[in-house]
Protein backbone atom coordinates (compact mmCIF):
# COMPACT_ATOMS: atom_id res chain seq x y z
CA UNK A 1 0.00 0.00 0.00
CA UNK A 2 1.48 3.52 -1.09
CA UNK A 3 0.25 6.60 0.98
CA UNK A 4 2.19 9.20 -1.31
CA UNK A 5 -0.61 11.32 -1.64
CA UNK A 6 -1.16 11.17 2.10
CA UNK A 7 2.24 11.89 2.95
CA UNK A 8 2.22 15.14 0.79
CA UNK A 9 -0.98 16.38 2.28
CA UNK A 10 0.47 16.06 5.64
CA UNK A 11 3.85 17.39 4.82
CA UNK A 12 1.56 20.75 3.18
CA UNK A 13 0.14 20.82 6.89
CA UNK A 14 3.10 20.94 8.86
CA UNK A 15 4.76 23.44 6.86
CA UNK A 16 1.70 25.45 7.29
CA UNK A 17 1.54 24.64 11.17
CA UNK A 18 4.50 25.55 11.63
CA UNK A 19 4.26 29.22 9.28
CA UNK A 20 1.32 29.65 11.37
CA UNK A 21 3.18 29.49 15.32
CA UNK A 22 5.14 32.27 13.58
CA UNK A 23 2.27 34.00 12.57
CA UNK A 24 0.58 33.94 15.79
CA UNK A 25 3.81 35.89 17.11
CA UNK A 26 4.10 38.45 14.67
CA UNK A 27 0.12 39.22 14.95
CA UNK A 28 1.40 40.52 18.38
CA UNK A 29 -1.24 37.38 20.20
CA UNK A 30 2.33 37.03 22.86
CA UNK A 31 2.29 40.62 23.58
CA UNK A 32 -1.44 41.29 24.38
CA UNK A 33 -2.65 37.76 25.87
CA UNK A 34 0.72 35.80 26.41
CA UNK A 35 -0.46 32.59 27.61
CA UNK A 36 -3.52 32.47 24.72
CA UNK A 37 -1.02 32.61 22.44
CA UNK A 38 1.82 30.50 24.22
CA UNK A 39 -1.36 27.74 24.30
CA UNK A 40 -1.74 27.83 20.65
CA UNK A 41 2.15 27.41 19.69
CA UNK A 42 2.30 24.65 22.13
CA UNK A 43 -0.67 22.55 20.49
CA UNK A 44 0.52 23.25 17.25
CA UNK A 45 3.59 21.74 17.88
CA UNK A 46 1.68 19.02 19.86
CA UNK A 47 -0.16 18.07 16.52
CA UNK A 48 2.61 18.37 14.63
CA UNK A 49 4.33 15.64 16.43
CA UNK A 50 1.52 13.36 16.36
CA UNK A 51 1.18 13.69 12.85
CA UNK A 52 4.61 13.32 12.50
CA UNK A 53 4.91 9.79 14.93
CA UNK A 54 1.94 8.69 13.88
CA UNK A 55 2.08 8.74 9.95
CA UNK A 56 6.14 9.56 8.92
CA UNK A 57 7.04 7.06 11.78
CA UNK A 58 3.75 5.12 10.79
CA UNK A 59 3.23 4.36 14.53
CA UNK A 60 -0.47 3.96 13.21
CA UNK A 61 -0.23 0.86 11.46
CA UNK A 62 2.23 -0.26 13.83
CA UNK A 63 0.81 -2.73 17.19
CA UNK A 64 0.33 -0.35 20.03
CA UNK A 65 3.33 -2.05 21.82
CA UNK A 66 5.70 0.50 19.87
CA UNK A 67 3.53 3.47 20.82
CA UNK A 68 3.98 2.69 24.52
CA UNK A 69 7.25 2.62 24.34
CA UNK A 70 7.47 5.80 22.92
CA UNK A 71 5.02 7.08 25.82
CA UNK A 72 7.30 5.48 27.93
CA UNK A 73 10.31 7.69 27.33
CA UNK A 74 7.47 10.52 27.45
CA UNK A 75 6.43 9.32 30.99
CA UNK A 76 9.96 8.98 32.14
CA UNK A 77 11.02 12.59 31.32
CA UNK A 78 8.12 14.11 32.57
CA UNK A 79 8.44 12.51 36.10
CA UNK A 80 12.10 13.24 35.95
CA UNK A 81 11.29 16.67 35.53
CA UNK A 82 8.66 16.70 38.11
CA UNK A 83 10.70 14.91 40.58
CA UNK A 84 13.79 17.53 39.65
CA UNK A 85 11.67 20.49 40.54
CA UNK A 86 10.12 19.08 43.87
CA UNK A 87 13.13 18.13 44.81
CA UNK A 88 15.22 21.46 43.85
CA UNK A 89 14.07 24.51 45.71
CA UNK B 1 19.00 -23.62 26.11
CA UNK B 2 17.20 -26.22 25.91
CA UNK B 3 18.62 -29.31 27.12
CA UNK B 4 18.18 -32.26 24.95
CA UNK B 5 19.09 -36.20 25.76
CA UNK B 6 22.83 -36.44 26.41
CA UNK B 7 22.61 -39.53 25.02
CA UNK B 8 21.09 -38.79 21.89
CA UNK B 9 24.53 -37.82 20.50
CA UNK B 10 25.92 -41.32 20.70
CA UNK B 11 25.91 -41.66 24.00
CA UNK B 12 28.80 -39.42 25.24
CA UNK B 13 26.84 -36.77 27.84
CA UNK B 14 28.46 -33.36 26.95
CA UNK B 15 28.66 -30.61 29.95
CA UNK B 16 26.84 -27.79 27.93
CA UNK B 17 27.68 -25.42 30.23
CA UNK B 18 31.07 -25.65 29.03
CA UNK B 19 30.31 -24.12 25.66
CA UNK B 20 29.62 -20.72 26.75
CA UNK B 21 30.92 -17.87 28.42
CA UNK B 22 29.35 -16.85 32.30
CA UNK B 23 26.87 -14.51 31.62
CA UNK B 24 28.34 -12.31 34.57
CA UNK B 25 30.40 -9.77 33.46
CA UNK B 26 33.05 -7.13 35.25
CA UNK B 27 32.97 -4.63 31.89
CA UNK B 28 30.46 -2.37 32.29
CA UNK B 29 30.46 -2.38 36.19
CA UNK B 30 34.46 -0.51 35.72
CA UNK B 31 32.79 1.51 32.30
CA UNK B 32 30.47 3.20 34.98
CA UNK B 33 32.80 3.13 37.76
CA UNK B 34 35.54 4.74 35.24
CA UNK B 35 32.74 7.39 33.84
CA UNK B 36 31.96 8.22 37.63
CA UNK B 37 35.91 8.43 37.86
CA UNK B 38 36.18 10.76 35.21
CA UNK B 39 33.56 13.08 35.59
CA UNK B 40 34.86 13.50 39.31
CA UNK B 41 38.65 15.51 37.84
CA UNK B 42 36.61 16.98 35.32
CA UNK B 43 34.82 18.73 37.85
CA UNK B 44 38.14 20.30 39.01
CA UNK B 45 38.20 21.92 35.63
CA UNK B 46 35.79 24.80 36.60
CA UNK B 47 38.31 27.31 37.70
CA UNK B 48 37.61 30.46 35.27
CA UNK B 49 40.05 33.26 34.46
CA UNK B 50 38.70 37.20 34.96
CA UNK B 51 36.38 36.93 31.66
CA UNK B 52 35.09 33.73 32.47
CA UNK B 53 35.89 32.49 29.03
CA UNK B 54 39.07 30.08 29.81
CA UNK B 55 38.30 27.05 32.32
CA UNK B 56 41.06 25.28 34.14
CA UNK B 57 42.46 23.17 37.11
CA UNK B 58 42.91 24.67 40.23
CA UNK B 59 46.79 24.97 40.92
CA UNK B 60 49.03 22.68 43.36
CA UNK B 61 48.49 19.10 44.96
CA UNK B 62 44.36 19.96 44.25
CA UNK B 63 44.86 20.28 40.83
CA UNK B 64 46.86 17.16 40.49
CA UNK B 65 44.79 15.50 41.92
CA UNK B 66 41.70 16.08 39.32
CA UNK B 67 43.89 16.06 36.90
CA UNK B 68 45.11 12.95 37.43
CA UNK B 69 41.26 11.43 38.82
CA UNK B 70 40.63 12.64 34.88
CA UNK B 71 43.13 10.73 33.27
CA UNK B 72 42.66 7.80 35.32
CA UNK B 73 38.82 8.04 34.67
CA UNK B 74 39.54 8.58 31.19
CA UNK B 75 42.05 5.52 30.36
CA UNK B 76 39.81 3.00 32.68
CA UNK B 77 36.74 4.06 30.66
CA UNK B 78 38.54 3.63 27.41
CA UNK B 79 40.00 0.37 28.11
CA UNK B 80 36.67 -0.75 29.82
CA UNK B 81 34.90 -0.24 26.62
CA UNK B 82 37.73 -1.94 24.54
CA UNK B 83 37.60 -5.07 27.05
CA UNK B 84 33.97 -4.70 26.86
CA UNK B 85 33.80 -5.26 22.92
CA UNK B 86 36.36 -8.03 23.16
CA UNK B 87 34.75 -10.46 25.58
CA UNK B 88 32.60 -13.02 24.73
CA UNK B 89 29.73 -13.00 25.31
CA UNK B 90 26.60 -14.72 24.89
CA UNK B 91 23.11 -13.25 26.53
CA UNK B 92 19.91 -14.80 26.41
CA UNK B 93 18.13 -15.43 23.41
CA UNK B 94 15.02 -14.06 21.69
CA UNK B 95 12.20 -13.93 20.03
CA UNK B 96 11.39 -11.13 22.22
CA UNK B 97 10.49 -8.59 19.47
CA UNK B 98 7.88 -11.33 18.01
CA UNK B 99 6.50 -11.87 21.51
CA UNK B 100 3.81 -10.19 23.62
CA UNK B 101 3.15 -7.28 22.88
CA UNK B 102 5.04 -6.72 19.78
CA UNK B 103 3.62 -9.74 17.68
CA UNK B 104 4.60 -9.27 14.22
CA UNK B 105 7.59 -6.49 14.93
CA UNK B 106 10.81 -7.37 14.36
CA UNK B 107 13.58 -7.87 17.27
CA UNK B 108 15.75 -4.90 15.05
CA UNK B 109 12.31 -2.45 15.23
CA UNK B 110 11.66 -3.17 18.58
CA UNK B 111 15.17 -2.15 18.93
CA UNK B 112 14.76 0.81 17.11
CA UNK B 113 11.93 1.76 18.92
CA UNK B 114 13.81 1.40 22.87
CA UNK B 115 16.93 3.52 21.42
CA UNK B 116 14.42 6.36 20.79
CA UNK B 117 12.24 6.08 23.65
CA UNK B 118 15.89 6.18 25.34
CA UNK B 119 16.63 9.10 23.70
CA UNK B 120 13.29 10.79 24.72
CA UNK B 121 14.09 10.82 27.85
CA UNK B 122 17.87 12.32 27.32
CA UNK B 123 15.85 15.09 25.28
CA UNK B 124 13.20 15.24 28.21
CA UNK B 125 15.82 16.32 30.86
CA UNK B 126 17.34 18.68 28.75
CA UNK B 127 14.08 20.34 27.94
CA UNK B 128 12.51 19.63 31.83
CA UNK B 129 15.59 21.40 33.19
CA UNK B 130 14.85 24.44 30.72
CA UNK B 131 11.46 24.78 31.43
CA UNK B 132 12.06 24.13 35.45
CA UNK B 133 14.81 27.16 35.35
CA UNK B 134 12.78 29.29 33.41
CA UNK B 135 9.69 28.75 35.82
CA UNK B 136 11.56 29.42 38.58
CA UNK B 137 13.58 32.28 37.30
CA UNK B 138 9.83 33.68 35.64
CA UNK B 139 8.88 32.65 32.66
CA UNK B 140 8.17 35.59 30.75
CA UNK B 141 11.13 37.84 32.61
CA UNK B 142 13.13 35.35 30.55
CA UNK B 143 13.23 37.81 27.75
CA UNK B 144 15.60 40.06 29.89
CA UNK B 145 18.37 37.30 29.53
CA UNK B 146 17.76 37.44 24.90
CA UNK B 147 19.13 39.90 23.07
CA UNK B 148 16.61 41.39 20.86
CA UNK B 149 18.83 39.73 17.38
CA UNK B 150 17.44 35.95 18.56
CA UNK B 151 14.89 36.10 16.13
CA UNK B 152 12.54 33.47 14.91
CA UNK B 153 13.13 33.63 11.57
CA UNK B 154 16.31 31.46 11.82
CA UNK B 155 14.24 29.16 13.46
CA UNK B 156 11.34 28.61 11.35
CA UNK B 157 13.77 28.42 7.98
CA UNK B 158 15.66 25.60 9.87
CA UNK B 159 11.73 23.92 10.74
CA UNK B 160 10.95 24.20 7.30
CA UNK B 161 14.52 22.27 6.04
CA UNK B 162 13.96 19.38 8.54
CA UNK B 163 10.60 18.90 7.82
CA UNK B 164 11.16 18.56 4.39
CA UNK B 165 14.17 16.42 5.29
CA UNK B 166 11.42 14.08 7.07
CA UNK B 167 9.60 13.98 3.58
CA UNK B 168 12.51 13.38 1.54
CA UNK B 169 13.17 10.01 3.76
CA UNK B 170 9.73 9.25 2.95
CA UNK B 171 10.15 9.82 -0.71
CA UNK B 172 13.44 7.65 -0.12
CA UNK B 173 10.98 4.17 1.07
CA UNK B 174 8.24 5.04 -1.23
CA UNK B 175 11.24 4.97 -4.06
CA UNK B 176 12.44 1.37 -2.94
CA UNK B 177 8.52 0.49 -3.13
CA UNK B 178 8.91 1.80 -6.70
CA UNK B 179 12.17 -0.50 -7.29
CA UNK B 180 13.82 3.07 -8.27
CA UNK B 181 17.28 3.82 -7.19
CA UNK B 182 17.49 6.70 -8.94
CA UNK B 183 14.56 7.74 -6.76
CA UNK B 184 16.22 6.61 -3.65
CA UNK B 185 19.41 8.25 -4.29
CA UNK B 186 18.02 11.55 -4.86
CA UNK B 187 15.66 11.32 -2.02
CA UNK B 188 18.85 10.49 0.03
CA UNK B 189 20.94 12.91 -1.59
CA UNK B 190 18.08 15.46 -0.64
CA UNK B 191 17.94 14.68 2.77
CA UNK B 192 21.58 14.86 3.40
CA UNK B 193 21.84 18.39 1.34
CA UNK B 194 18.68 19.96 4.05
CA UNK B 195 20.54 18.79 6.80
CA UNK B 196 23.76 20.26 5.71
CA UNK B 197 21.89 23.10 5.18
CA UNK B 198 20.52 23.38 8.47
CA UNK B 199 23.62 23.27 10.01
CA UNK B 200 24.98 26.19 8.11
CA UNK B 201 21.94 28.31 8.65
CA UNK B 202 22.55 27.18 12.52
CA UNK B 203 26.24 28.00 12.29
CA UNK B 204 25.21 31.50 10.89
CA UNK B 205 23.08 32.27 13.60
CA UNK B 206 25.16 31.38 16.16
CA UNK B 207 28.45 32.88 14.98
CA UNK B 208 25.85 35.96 14.67
CA UNK B 209 24.70 35.65 18.53
CA UNK B 210 28.19 34.88 19.69
CA UNK B 211 29.28 38.29 18.30
CA UNK B 212 26.84 40.77 18.82
CA UNK B 213 28.03 44.35 18.57
CA UNK B 214 26.15 46.76 20.43
CA UNK B 215 23.21 46.69 22.43
CA UNK B 216 22.15 45.17 25.72
CA UNK B 217 25.06 41.95 24.80
CA UNK B 218 27.66 44.02 23.13
CA UNK B 219 30.17 41.50 23.09
CA UNK B 220 28.47 38.17 22.24
CA UNK B 221 25.83 36.26 23.61
CA UNK B 222 27.68 32.84 24.02
CA UNK B 223 27.58 30.32 26.74
CA UNK B 224 28.19 31.62 30.02
CA UNK B 225 26.78 34.87 28.87
CA UNK B 226 23.57 34.16 31.34
CA UNK B 227 21.32 31.26 32.04
CA UNK B 228 18.89 31.46 29.16
CA UNK B 229 22.02 31.41 26.63
CA UNK B 230 23.25 28.17 28.39
CA UNK B 231 20.43 26.63 28.02
CA UNK B 232 19.91 27.64 24.40
CA UNK B 233 23.58 26.54 23.17
CA UNK B 234 23.63 23.35 25.31
CA UNK B 235 19.65 21.81 24.01
CA UNK B 236 20.09 23.05 20.28
CA UNK B 237 23.74 22.12 20.67
CA UNK B 238 22.67 18.53 21.72
CA UNK B 239 19.94 18.67 18.47
CA UNK B 240 22.64 19.27 16.18
CA UNK B 241 24.94 16.44 17.66
CA UNK B 242 21.29 14.22 16.57
CA UNK B 243 21.55 16.27 13.10
CA UNK B 244 25.25 15.56 12.42
CA UNK B 245 25.23 11.39 13.22
CA UNK B 246 21.72 10.86 11.28
CA UNK B 247 23.68 12.91 8.24
CA UNK B 248 26.83 10.56 8.67
CA UNK B 249 24.34 7.77 8.87
CA UNK B 250 22.67 9.56 5.81
CA UNK B 251 26.15 9.08 4.01
CA UNK B 252 26.51 5.44 4.84
CA UNK B 253 23.18 5.00 3.06
CA UNK B 254 23.97 6.89 0.40
CA UNK B 255 27.07 5.15 -0.52
CA UNK B 256 25.43 1.76 -0.23
CA UNK B 257 22.56 2.48 -1.76
CA UNK B 258 24.69 3.65 -5.03
CA UNK B 259 25.89 0.39 -4.61
CA UNK B 260 22.70 -1.24 -5.33
CA UNK B 261 21.44 -1.67 -1.80
CA UNK B 262 17.91 -1.52 0.01
CA UNK B 263 16.06 -2.17 -3.00
CA UNK B 264 15.11 -5.61 -1.76
CA UNK B 265 15.67 -4.76 2.30
CA UNK B 266 14.10 -1.45 3.14
CA UNK B 267 14.81 -2.04 6.95
CA UNK B 268 18.00 0.43 7.51
CA UNK B 269 16.21 3.30 5.52
CA UNK B 270 13.00 2.72 7.88
CA UNK B 271 14.67 2.41 10.82
CA UNK B 272 17.48 5.51 9.85
CA UNK B 273 13.63 7.53 8.95
CA UNK B 274 12.41 6.66 12.48
CA UNK B 275 15.44 8.20 13.88
CA UNK B 276 15.18 11.09 11.53
CA UNK B 277 11.69 11.83 12.29
CA UNK B 278 12.52 11.82 15.70
CA UNK B 279 14.67 14.35 15.64
CA UNK B 280 12.29 16.24 13.68
CA UNK B 281 9.91 15.88 16.43
CA UNK B 282 12.22 17.33 19.08
CA UNK B 283 13.03 20.15 17.11
CA UNK B 284 9.26 20.96 16.43
CA UNK B 285 9.34 21.45 20.39
CA UNK B 286 12.90 23.01 20.52
CA UNK B 287 11.73 25.83 17.84
CA UNK B 288 9.12 27.35 19.98
CA UNK B 289 10.20 26.96 23.17
CA UNK B 290 13.56 28.50 22.75
CA UNK B 291 12.65 31.07 19.58
CA UNK B 292 8.97 32.02 19.67
CA UNK B 293 7.98 31.83 23.15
Amino acid sequence: MTHEKLYTYIYVVLFAFATLQVAVEYAGVLEDMYWIGFGAIIVLSMVKAVFVAGYYQHLRWEPRGLTYVYLTGLVAAVALTVAAAYSIT
Amino acid sequence: MTEEDPAADGGVAVDHEDDHEDHASIWPFLTGLSSFVLLLGLSGNTVSDADMSVMSYPAGIEGLIYIGLTVVGGVGLVAALIAMAAENFEGPSGPFGESFPFEGVENGKVGMWIFLASDVVLFGAFIGSYIFTRVSYGWTHWHDLVPAAHVSLPGLINTYLLLTSSFTVVLALVAIEKNSRRGLLASLSATFLLGIGFLINKAIEWNHLANLHGGEFAGGWWLQTNIAASTFYLTTGLHAGHVIVGLLITLYLLVRAYRGAYLDNDRPVEYFGLYWHFVDIVWLFLFPLFYIL
